[in-house]
């Protein structure tokens, strides 16, 4: 695949656009039918965290928001950019740690840098800005 | 829309079965199954995801919670048939040695 496949997908900032993530990438996926399963896999683990992470915390009690993902597709990597207007994040990527076996949450920002190649978080202004690249073939 | 599936079998141990995905949107209600379960007298529980096609982080958090709580109760919570997805993120986060996936319901106690 020579051309690159760009998508933007809007999705309401509430909880369940956790799971609409999911749905809309099956729909890139036919589009791209070349990406590998470990690949997919990858993309979705990193993005629905980093989606439930902004409608959790960035976007908690704020109604009409939205959260846009603006994914890029080519023969070698896999880059996404995930923007939304809510409160600014607390967030490390680069410090995140995986927590103990008997943890019931915290993994959710460790497990998303494992599955991806570069993960920045940024504050730009009155929008939150994240950025995921997965370079394709690469194992988890 | 995420849903489950709850029995009991005749051995006496209860079966939940997500039957979409696992995530932020539905391990509350995961939650509240394995706890009708154990208020129910049933401690050992099998979580079926061979309907599971995708676990998130909050999904990962109610299944080492149920874990616990079933053991409080005297029982155990054991994962049956996980799929790709649910393989690699359990590896990831090394929680494939706590939570060790069985092959089949059938033979998970």
């Amino acid at each position: 695949m020579d051309a690159e496949l760009v998508r933007s997908i809007r999705l309401p900032g509430r909880v369940e656009s956790v799971d609409t993530v999911g749905q809309e990438l099956a729909e890139v996926w036919r589009d791209v039918p070349d990406v590998s399963s470990a690949d997919r896999t990858r993309v979705e683990t990193a993005l629905v965290e980093v989606v439930g992470n902004v409608v959790e915390h960035a976007l908690a009690g704020r109604g009409g928001s939205e959260v846009v993902v603006e994914l890029h597709v080519n023969a070698r990597e896999i880059l996404a950019e995930v923007a939304d207007d809510g409160s600014a994040l607390e967030v490390d990527p680069a410090g995140a740690t995986m927590p103990a076996a008997d943890a019931t949450g915290g993994r959710g920002l460790a497990l998303a840098v494992l599955v991806t190649d570069e993960l920045h978080y940024r504050r730009d202004g009155e929008t939150n800005r994240w950025r995921l690249r997965w370079q394709r073939g690469d194992l988890p | 829309m995420s849903d489950f599936e709850v029995t009991v079998t005749d051995d006496g141990v209860g079966v939940v079965r997500p039957l979409d995905r696992l995530t932020m949107v539905s391990a509350k209600r995961f939650t509240g199954h394995v706890a009708d379960l154990i208020g129910g007298g049933t401690s050992r529980i099998v979580v079926d995801l061979s309907g599971t096609g995708f676990v998130d982080s909050s999904g990962l958090g109610a299944l080492i919670a149920g874990l616990k709580s079933a053991r409080q109760a005297g029982g155990d919570l054991r994962l049956a048939a996980p799929t790709e997805q649910v393989l690699t993120i359990l590896s990831l986060t090394n929680l494939d040695k706590v939570l060790r996936p069985r092959d089949s319901v059938a033979d998970a106690f």
